[in-house]
């Protein structure tokens, strides 16, 4: 404020009517110019200012505006600063200030201004008004002061305070709450949820939320007052223990406006440790029962006062304590406490002591509860006691939490002594200061023994190798109290040390300070020595791992090589498996191209890509080249390692190194060829029969053989084994075969046998066959072995050779001969079987002995000279004698013998052969006879049938060579004659006469012979004497002559020769008839029987052509041959009938003719 | 000289008798055809030619009268 510039009074009616109502009112006016200076203060204003009324600006003397005197020294710079604002930018001018009256008291004033512009809108003037507001201010003042202090009461006190509305929404929390919160009443706001219940969700501790909860809204509804212990949230998440009250503040119509609360912080006590909340409690129940049981006695003891409480707990009154003989009375005190309090009272009492007693002290509710009484006497100036004050104090509570704590102590301690550790404390230096009770029990010593003599700890419990690495540990934590932990073997009392573990770790105080350290030490002998065996086993398996001759190796999911065992580390030359990385490669296609075979790196790259893209393990054999170059073959296997999701973690792949094997498979299997090659070369048959004998193998030469493999003769129904050999072997010799391999079978003795196999074409061969069993190792049969051999040709050849022996055998024996062997000593070392019949079973020859009596004496000297001269010689020997036959006959022999040589020419052995010509030499004597008469057979013939017969064997050859003559004549006689055909002709005519000469010759000397007399003969010798007469003729021919002749015959008398004529004619009649037969032999019949009881019959049978006619045979010029009379038959039959007998033909039923005649026993001469 | 239009038959079993009936129809400029038994004259395809016929009468096979009853038979 400024003073007022004076204004002249008498300006104008008008004017002066504002000024005196401006200077009226209770208001300063002032005016002031555009650069601050007052031009106007109204006199009431100066008058307060005690300013001098005419020139209010010259208390201003030098100063800005005039009003620095009159401002308050704390207002002054603000308002000054605002009136120049105001001045330079023309707002309103509003500030209160303190102007100081003229008594130099201040009192608050405001000040309001407003410019007045001219035409030009310059502030020309300012108005003003200042008003007194010091009592409104005082007022103000006072109420923020209050404010103020209330504020601070509330954010001070140590508690959370807070205002809830009606409905329990939160409104306000103080700012210790909200310091507490970490938030403000209304920070956690969210829409859809009221405030209160996100204040619990947020802030109370879920175990607490639902009973503050249900409390809460119990009070919200009645009314009553809240009190409930909870957790609360801080703001840094930790919860406190809380005890909340909150009472309700009504409207005076009685509803509720608010729930004012107030929060505790009750954390620390529910948290204090034993010590502090027993102190809280004795504190609590000391101030508990200080109020309440307190009691005054006299100078002697007499109780005569007891407070309310007193009464209230324990029902008695003063008047109960005092007994009927004024004494004190304890009936209040337990019966067994009631001596000993008696008597400490009366020493108190006696000696004016100070009384402290504890005993249990009967309620009026019932038990005793224990109590402690203290009491001290009040002594006047001159020391005598006035009076004794007392105070009870229940200490039940902290009698039993002692005990409580005492059993606890107790538990503790036996804890401690009982867990299977060493506990122990040392001071902050590290001297041990307690140990407990297993420390001693394990090591056997006891806390003194851990301190040295000099006062510092003793480590002689620790195993002297561990004592200077553990008292350097320890020092170390001591000196820099960080947490000490060691391993070392402890020393025990019931002997070996074992392995433990320390640790220790030190209490600080609350300036940091180590207080004590507490130390543990377990028994970690188990698991060192656990650890140990399983660092041993880690280390077994690492160099399992190394050392197994395999390779191993570990990949990546992907297959790219992290590890490779040392073994094929040292295989490849390796010194780490990075060294095989290559530039632009994987790491797997890099240590395939270096490490595997290039014609094995393709496919083994490929198989393992394919592999671990699948997932599926794989294994391969190739070849890995080694370190010095050369190329191994290996077995490789892959496997995935998964995890329990089933993704593949690792690859592991071992490799063995099968080279040997493979290179002693290829060699195997190079012999096993070189086997089979020559299994199935040799040229045998091989197979193999299991122990049941089913063939399970044939070599190639048996399937060549047999045309079929081993299973190939598999049928339903039969085992295989019968199916082969069904099919296999000769069924002449299938039983045979299969008895005795069965037999083999069973027995287990080698099969040898020798039969026929068939051949593919059919064929059968003999086989030789054999089989024999291996066995194993306990001698059970695994396999028969069996070979058959073809000795096929091999047989055929010993049957032919066998037949031949046999053929030479019997024709040895069977040639109608004598054969002989003698060697060059004369001694005979063979005979036929014919020689030993001649000389008899028990004849031994002996050329010097037996030759005299086996020949003639009239031929003996001869054969003597001529044998003896041919063995010296050697020349052959052939001459004819007779020898004795056993029968004691002498028979013609013609002997030959000649000798073999050597190569040498030296004789060997004589061969001898020594026929029988006995019959031959009297044949042929009888045959001269017979030639005799046979030339007279004919005369019989009579001479009709004779001149038939010439006539035509003449007549045949005359017609031709009539005919031919006539042809010749008629050759000359044509123009030219044909004389070669005439000269033909004529040379026939000379053949066929010189033919007709001959018959005519031949039928004369038929009739030359004269008849004979008959006589009785044996017609069988007769026949054989025909045969053997034309002996000639019948070889020549082709003929063979087969005789059934009936023994016995009786003799016929007959004319010897013709009936020979007879036989001659039909046997040479069969041969010609023959003639033209040329298929098949030419044999001739002749038999004899008997006929009836008095004739004999002969039949002579050919198969020729046989009779057309057969009455024609006997007529004279018939004949069926190309050359004969036809008077043959015609001739036979008249000297058969002759001889009472008769002669007729008739042909075969197949082919050929027979004639047949017969002579009568008694026979007659012919008629 | 022209083959002879015609021919002979002979049928006889002696074969010089054959021969020379043969050689003395030719010397006649006959043609002759010879048989040594009746069968194979028989069976001789005959040609259309004017022909006769010499039989023998002992034949091999048949009687040469009975064999000319026959023919006859056949001509009826």
């Amino acid at each position: 404020m400024t003073t007022a510039p004076n204004v002249p009074a008498d300006t104008n009616p008008k004017a002066a009517r504002a000024l005196r109502i401006i200077e009226s009112v209770p208001t300063f006016a002032w005016s002031a110019d555009s650069s601050g200076r007052f031009t106007y203060v109204s006199p009431n204003a100066l008058t307060y200012l005690g300013a001098p009324q005419e020139d209010p600006n010259l208390l201003a003397d030098g100063d800005e505006f005039g009003w620095r005197q009159v401002v308050h020294p704390d207002d002054y710079k603000r308002v000054a600063q605002r009136w120049r604002h105001c001045l330079q930018t023309g707002d309103d001018y509003d500030a209160e200030q303190r102007l100081r009256r003229t008594d130099g008291v201040y009192r608050w004033f405001r000040s309001f201004g407003r410019p007045s512009r001219d035409s030009h809108g310059r502030i020309s003037e300012w108005y003003g008004t200042t008003i007194d507001i010091d009592e409104q201010k005082q007022a103000e003042a006072a109420l923020r002061a209050r404010e103020l202090e209330l504020s601070q009461l509330v954010d001070m006190v140590p508690s959370h305070l807070w205002r809830l509305a009606p409905d329990g929404e939160p409104i306000f929390f103080n700012k210790r709450m909200v310091d507490f919160l970490g938030r403000d009443v209304a920070d956690a706001d969210k829409p859809g949820i009221s405030r209160l219940e996100m204040l619990i969700q947020t802030t109370i501790h879920p175990d607490d939320a639902a009973t503050l909860r249900e409390v809460l809204s119990n009070c919200l509804a009645t009314g009553e007052g809240f009190a409930l212990r909870y957790r609360l949230r801080r703001a840094d998440g930790v919860y406190r223990w809380m005890s909340s009250r909150a009472e309700p503040m009504r409207n005076p119509d009685g509803t509720i406006a608010q729930w004012y609360g107030l929060c505790h912080d009750i954390d620390d006590q529910i948290h204090a440790d034993e010590a502090l909340r027993r102190s809280e409690r004795q504190l609590q129940q000391l101030i508990d029962t200080v109020p309440a049981f307190i009691w005054c006695t006299t100078p002697e003891g007499i109780p005569c006062y007891l407070n309310k409480r007193v009464t209230e707990v324990t029902g008695v009154t003063v008047k109960d304590l005092i007994a009927p003989d004024g004494s004190r009375s304890l009936t209040v005190v337990h019966p067994d406490d009631r001596d000993a309090m008696d008597k400490a009272f009366a020493r108190s009492f006696e000696t004016g002591a100070p009384f402290a007693w504890r005993y249990r002290q009967r309620r009026s509710n019932g038990p005793h509860r224990w109590v402690e009484s203290r009491a001290e006497p009040l002594r006047d100036d001159s020391g005598n006691i006035i009076q004794w004050y007392g105070v009870s104090v229940d200490i039940h509570d902290l009698v039993t939490v002692q005990e409580t704590l005492l059993a606890r102590e107790r538990q503790l301690q036996q804890l401690i002594d009982t867990v299977p550790a060493v506990i122990w404390c040392t001071t902050p230096e590290g001297i041990p200061c307690y140990l407990n009770k297993r420390a001693t029990d394990v090591t056997g010593l006891t806390l003194k023994d851990l301190i040295a003599p000099d006062g510092s700890r003793s480590l002689r419990v620790v195993h002297p190798d561990d004592r200077d690495a553990i008292d350097q540990a320890l020092a170390r934590s001591f000196k820099a109290g960080t947490s000490f932990v060691g391993r070392y073997r402890q020393l025990r009392a019931d002997g070996p040390h074992r392995w433990v573990e320390s640790r220790a770790e030190p209490l600080r105080d609350d300036s940091g300070n180590i207080v004590q350290w507490y130390g543990v030490t377990v028994d970690i002998h188990d698991l060192v020595t656990v650890q140990e065996a399983l660092r041993d086993r880690e280390r077994e398996l690492s160099q399992l791992v190394n050392m197994v001759p395999v390779h191993i190796r570990r990949l990546t999911p992907q297959g790219e090589p992290t590890f490779f065992n040392k073994r094929l580390m040292d295989f490849f030359g390796l010194g780490d498996v990075v060294d095989l990385d290559k530039p632009g490669m994987s790491r797997l296609a890099a240590a395939i191209q270096t490490l595997v075979h290039p014609d094995d790196a393709a496919s083994l790259l490929g198989t393992a890509r394919r592999s671990f893209a699948a997932g599926e393990p794989f294994s391969m054999k190739y070849r890995m080249r080694r370190a010095d170059g050369t190329y191994r073959w290996v077995d490789t296997r892959a496997e995935p390692l998964r995890n329990q999701s089933g993704a593949i973690v690792q690859w592991y792949v071992v490799s063995l190194d099968i080279d040997d094997e493979v290179r002693a498979q290829e060699a195997l299997r190079e012999r096993e060829q070189e086997l089979s090659q020559l299994v199935d070369m040799v040229p045998s048959l091989l197979w193999r029969l299991n122990p049941d004998g089913e063939p399970n193998y044939f070599n190639k030469r048996t399937i060549d053989f047999l045309g079929l493999d081993a299973a190939d003769y598999d049928q339903p129904g039969m085992s295989r084994m019968a199916a082969t050999l069904a099919a296999i072997i000769h069924p002449d010799d299938a039983a045979g075969v299969t008895e005795a391999l069965n037999h083999c079978f069973v027995t287990g003795k080698p099969f040898s046998m020798t039969y026929r196999l068939r051949r593919a074409d059919g064929v059968y061969r003999w086989v030789s066959g054999r089989a024999e069993p291996m066995r194993d190792e306990s001698g059970h049969i695994i396999q028969w072995y069996g070979l058959a051999h073809d000795i096929d040709d091999q047989m055929h050849a010993e049957e032919a050779l066998r037949e031949r022996e046999r053929e030479l055998s019997l024709l040895v024996d069977m040639i109608p001969s004598h054969l002989w062997r003698v060697a060059p000593d004369g001694e005979t070392t063979l005979v036929n079987r014919h020689m030993v019949e001649f000389f008899g079973e028990d004849w031994k020859m002996k050329w010097d002995t037996a030759i005299d009596t086996i020949v003639h004496p009239d031929d003996l000297k001869e054969v003597l000279d001529e044998f003896g001269r041919c063995l010296r010689t050697g020349d052959c020997f052939s001459m004819q004698y007779r020898l004795r036959r056993v029968d004691g006959v002498y028979r013609w022999m013609s002997g030959r013998a000649e000798p073999m040589l050597d190569e040498n020419g030296r004789i060997l052995q004589w061969f001898g052969l020594c026929h029988d010509i006995d019959d031959q030499v009297h044949a042929e004597e009888a045959l001269r006879r017979a030639s005799d008469k046979l030339a007279r057979a004919t005369q019989a013939a009579s001479l009709a049938e004779l001149s038939a017969s010439i006539a035509h064997e003449v007549n045949q050859p005359l017609a031709a060579i009539v005919a031919n003559s006539d042809a010749c004549h008629r050759w000359l006689s044509i123009e030219p004659p044909n004389l070669e055909r005439a000269k033909i002709t004529a040379a026939r005519i000379t053949r066929d006469a010189n033919s007709a000469a001959d018959v005519v010759n031949r039928i004369r000397a038929l009739f030359r012979r004269v008849p004979q007399s008959r006589s009785p003969d044996d017609i069988n010798l007769m026949i054989r004497e025909v045969c053997r007469l034309m002996a000639d003729e019948i070889a020549a021919r082709g003929i063979s002559i087969e005789t059934n002749l009936e023994q016995e015959l009786p003799s016929v008398a007959i004319d010897r020769v013709q009936v020979q004529q007879v036989l001659v004619n039909l046997i040479r009649n069969g041969i010609e008839a023959m003639d033209a037969v040329i298929d098949g032999g030419r044999p001739l019949h002749i038999r004899t029987c008997r006929d009836g009881v008095d004739a004999i019959r002969v039949e002579v049978r050919d198969v020729g052509t046989g009779f057309k006619n057969s009455d024609h045979a006997f007529e004279p010029f018939f004949t069926t041959k190309q050359h004969g009379m036809g008077m043959g038959l015609a001739i036979c039959r008249s000297i058969v009938e002759a001889h009472g007998g008769r002669l007729w033909t008739a042909n075969n039923e197949t082919r050929g003719a027979t004639v047949t005649f017969t002579l009568a026993l008694a026979a007659g001469d012919a008629p | 000289m022209s083959t002879p239009q015609e021919i002979v038959f002979v049928v006889d079993d002696d074969p010089r008798v054959r021969e020379a009936l043969k050689e003395l129809l030719e010397s006649f400029g006959w043609r002759g055809k010879t048989f040594a038994a009746a069968a194979g004259y028989a069976a001789y395809p005959k040609p259309d030619l004017p022909a006769s016929l010499n039989l023998d009468v002992q034949l091999p096979d048949i009687n040469g009268l009975e064999f000319q009853k026959e023919l006859r038979r056949g001509a009826d």
